[in-house]
């Protein structure tokens, strides 16, 4: 790998923590960067957060999984059939412009305090990314392309298959890898509004108590799973569209 | 006699894609021609005359809005880019049209064949990114090729590639279609381009499209490049000039 650019992001990554380290703000109120690392280790050495994040991870996981499911059978559906799209598109833009927040009280009381509320408004906030992204791809295949197919007299749905799906995985990777991050929000999301574990149910406890660096311990965790989610579908997109760029 | 072409008051109207609700858009009017098996056949015009239409319509992609259209035969097509799938390599590109309809393996050989036809036959494992513009338009000529259509359609297929090269792939396009015994019918801009290959050339009009001549090319074969730069070549080039209306500054 590139030297240079390796190095980067670990100059980056030093210049934050020397600012960190300098902002004067109480400790008790924003910990030092050390100190918070040392609540990382303790609490992941003794197990205190292993539990919570055990949750939290299955309800990010699963909403994903489900949610990316969906929206791409949904996608290929709406993309595919001009009548379907005329039909449910609007409705499916209403349901993207209902800010999620807003209806996951409702969703709580429906699905109750445990890992399903969570599944449920983490999956419907990352659906739509991927959604779109899967009519846009399937909107986006050449035209020329398109017409040379129809001059083959294939069938609807090996050019599907064949031609027009994966023409469209370099949407789809890329509303895949939005949604992974944007889905992290939403599980914790619902577990501060209602939970009996999971990371987010963690912080809200600690925040009661004033304990300011196990917030931050529970914070760095979420931060390392929402980027290994990123970065592992970023390592598939790569490997799959591999003409991609070139 | 049997045609491998037959259009007789050929017209194509397009109603669809257009900006104003309701408005049509005349593309070819009243065309009227023949194309003999094994014959090389040229489209010149202007530039939105129709050429790219009539190939859409022998390829079967557009159908006529009036008249007779008849096809002898399966049509493989080459548009102006090669249109090839990034994910596929050469091998597999050729063999789509197969593998959307039956089983790629029968034609395996084949696509092969047409490989070492064009000069590729080392680099079917070798992905679209990794060819050069000339190498990609080979592919899809195999590609065209690869279900023994007789009829090959081509639409300016070698207008992005430069003038050294695009000499080259003439003469290559020349040999295929002396060793396969197909019949081509390919749209071009290029007036020396359709005088160099051509038997016959269908002179376009502008907007819409009718026919203005059917021009009999009077040149020996097989064609050797330095024939374009012989006094009778400059003379044919000249008279479609004449027939298109553009002469320019005048040569007489």
């Amino acid at each position: 790998m590139d030297i240079k650019k390796g190095v980067s992001p670990i100059i980056v990554f030093v210049l934050f923590i020397l600012v960190w380290q300098l902002v004067p703000i109480h400790p008790l109120v924003l910990p030092k960067p050390y100190t918070v690392f040392l609540r990382v280790v303790t609490d992941i050495s003794n197990g205190i957060l292993v539990g919570e994040t055990i949750v939290t991870l299955q309800e990010i996981l699963l909403g994903f999984a489900i949610s990316s499911v969906l929206a791409v059978l949904i996608g290929i559906l709406v993309g595919e059939f001009d009548f379907l799209k005329n039909a449910i598109y609007p409705y499916l833009i209403a349901i993207q412009a209902t800010p999620v927040m807003t209806i996951a009280p409702i969703i709580i009381l429906i699905f109750g305090y445990g890992i399903m509320s969570k599944v449920v408004i983490g999956g419907l906030i990352s659906f739509f990314p991927i959604l779109t992204n899967v009519v846009n791809g399937l909107n986006s295949v050449d035209k020329e392309l398109l017409e040379l197919i129809k001059s083959f007299r294939a069938s609807r749905f090996k050019v599907l298959t064949k031609v027009k799906l994966p023409c469209a995985l370099p949407y789809i990777f890329t509303g895949l890898e939005t949604s992974s991050v944007i889905c992290v929000v939403g599980v914790i999301f619902g577990e501060f509004l209602g939970s009996s574990s999971g990371l987010g149910n963690y912080i809200v406890a600690k925040q009661f108590n004033l304990d300011s660096s196990a917030i931050f311990s529970a914070v760095v965790i979420l931060t390392l799973i929402g980027m290994l989610m990123f970065f592992s579908i970023r390592l598939i997109h790569k490997k799959v569209t591999f003409w991609e760029g070139k | 006699m049997d045609y491998a072409v037959e259009a007789e008051n050929l017209r194509m109207v397009y109603t669809k894609d257009l900006k104003v609700a309701g408005s049509s858009d005349e593309a070819i009017r009243d065309l009227s021609f023949k194309v003999k098996p094994q014959e090389f056949v040229c489209v010149v015009g202007p530039s939105g005359s129709g050429k790219t239409t009539l190939i859409k319509l022998l390829a079967g992609i557009n159908v006529p809005t009036s008249g007779k259209l008849t096809v002898n035969g399966r049509t493989g097509v080459v548009f102006q880019s090669p249109v090839l799938l990034p994910w596929r390599n050469v091998l597999d590109n050729i063999l789509l049209p197969v593998e959307l309809i039956y089983d790629k393996e029968e034609y395996l050989q084949r696509a092969r064949q047409l490989l070492k036809l064009v000069g590729l036959e080392n680099q079917e494992k070798r992905y679209p990114y990794q060819l050069s513009g000339g190498q990609q338009q080979r592919v899809a000529i195999c590609r065209a090729l690869i279900y023994n259509a007789p009829v090959l359609l081509m639409d300016e297929p070698f207008s992005a590639i430069d003038a050294m090269l695009r000499e080259q792939l003439n003469l290559e396009v020349l040999r295929i279609w002396e060793e396969l015994k197909l019949t081509v019918i390919m749209a071009t801009h290029n007036l020396s381009e359709a005088v160099f290959l051509a038997d016959k050339i269908l002179v376009l009009s502008g907007h819409p499209a009718t026919l203005l001549a059917n021009y009999e090319v009077n040149l020996l074969r097989p064609r050797k490049l330095y024939m374009m730069s012989t006094v009778e070549f400059g003379k044919q080039v000249n008279a479609l000039r004449r027939i298109l209306g553009f002469e320019g500054e005048k040569v007489e």
